[in-house]
């Protein structure tokens, strides 16, 4: 495992399916917060054409918020949304940058609590909000364990 | 009346309505796997595939020329999922002029063992 990337970024390493979909760069922010930068992907338009649809900031969102959870883990090992709460705001605009940004808020009986936030990049413009809660550990296997990765 | 899957999203999704109305399908693909180690389906697959079938069931009771803006969504993960299709089940619950709030259900094996539950939150403009 590389000692610069995010423990999340090397689970969405290029071998990751989602990953080919949304191009993401992970940008760890202090000790509790991530940031994920892509453009809003063609490939997510809602029926108009010229929007993601709100299905993709949810994606987003669970994908960023869950990532977070997953950089506090002491050990590499499998975390599942327990709940997720989505507020969309604004449309996303095909093609604008973006960033989502979440700040992990704690951990209490083996349940990690995430909040974050999708913006525009050229003007911080809010566009969605967002709480998860995701369990630590899950009745698979730790992922190093599977993956051949050093824990 | 049946609304079309006919976006980039639900392309994606491999979504589509069954005939049974309120009854939605979205196709297992690969890019669908959030854990690739235990092969379950990405928690975000599922909301946006629950948020595009309570949108579905909105317009089909609604003007098509409505605008609908998913405005929140609040989702409960009930179960792991496997690399299998996902079926949703919705309902709308309150319909008004400007709003309509539809509670969605979806499972993989059977229809009695949820895999996730939500309500989804819709702004309608005519």
């Amino acid at each position: 495992m590389s000692e610069s990337k995010h423990p999340a970024e090397v689970l969405f390493s290029e071998g990751h399916p989602l990953t080919a979909a949304l191009n993401m760069k992970f940008i760890p922010v202090g000790e509790s917060s991530l940031r994920v930068e892509l453009d809003a992907p063609e490939s997510f338009a809602d029926s108009n054409g010229s929007h993601t649809h709100s299905g993709f900031s949810t994606l987003l969102l669970d994908t960023v918020l869950g990532s977070c959870a997953i950089g506090k883990l002491e050990k590499m090992q499998p975390i599942a949304t327990i709940k997720l709460t989505c507020n969309h705001l604004r449309r996303i605009i095909i093609g604008d940058a973006i960033y989502c940004l979440a700040e992990w808020n704690g951990e209490e009986n083996s349940v990690s609590f995430v909040g974050g936030e999708i913006r525009r990049q050229k003007d911080d413009q809010l566009l969605s909000t967002a709480i998860g809660t995701f369990m630590i550990g899950t009745a698979s296997r730790p992922l190093a364990e599977k993956s051949g990765e050093a824990q | 009346m049946t609304v079309d899957f006919q976006s980039n999203v639900s392309e994606w999704l491999a979504a589509e309505a069954l005939p049974e109305q309120g009854r939605y399908k979205t196709s297992f693909k690969t890019h669908h796997l959030g854990n690739i180690f235990i092969k379950s389906l990405h928690g975000g697959v599922t909301g946006a595939f629950m948020e595009l079938a309570a949108e579905a069931i909105t317009r089909e009771t609604l003007d098509q020329s409505a605008d609908l803006m998913i405005t929140s969504a609040s989702i409960d993960y009930l179960r792991i999922t496997k690399d299998v299709d996902l079926h949703a089940r919705a309902q709308i619950v309150r319909s008004s002029r400007r709003l309509s709030i539809v509670d969605v259900e979806c499972w993989q094996d059977s229809e009695e063992i949820p895999v996730a539950r939500g309500v989804i939150t819709i702004k309608v403009t005519t």
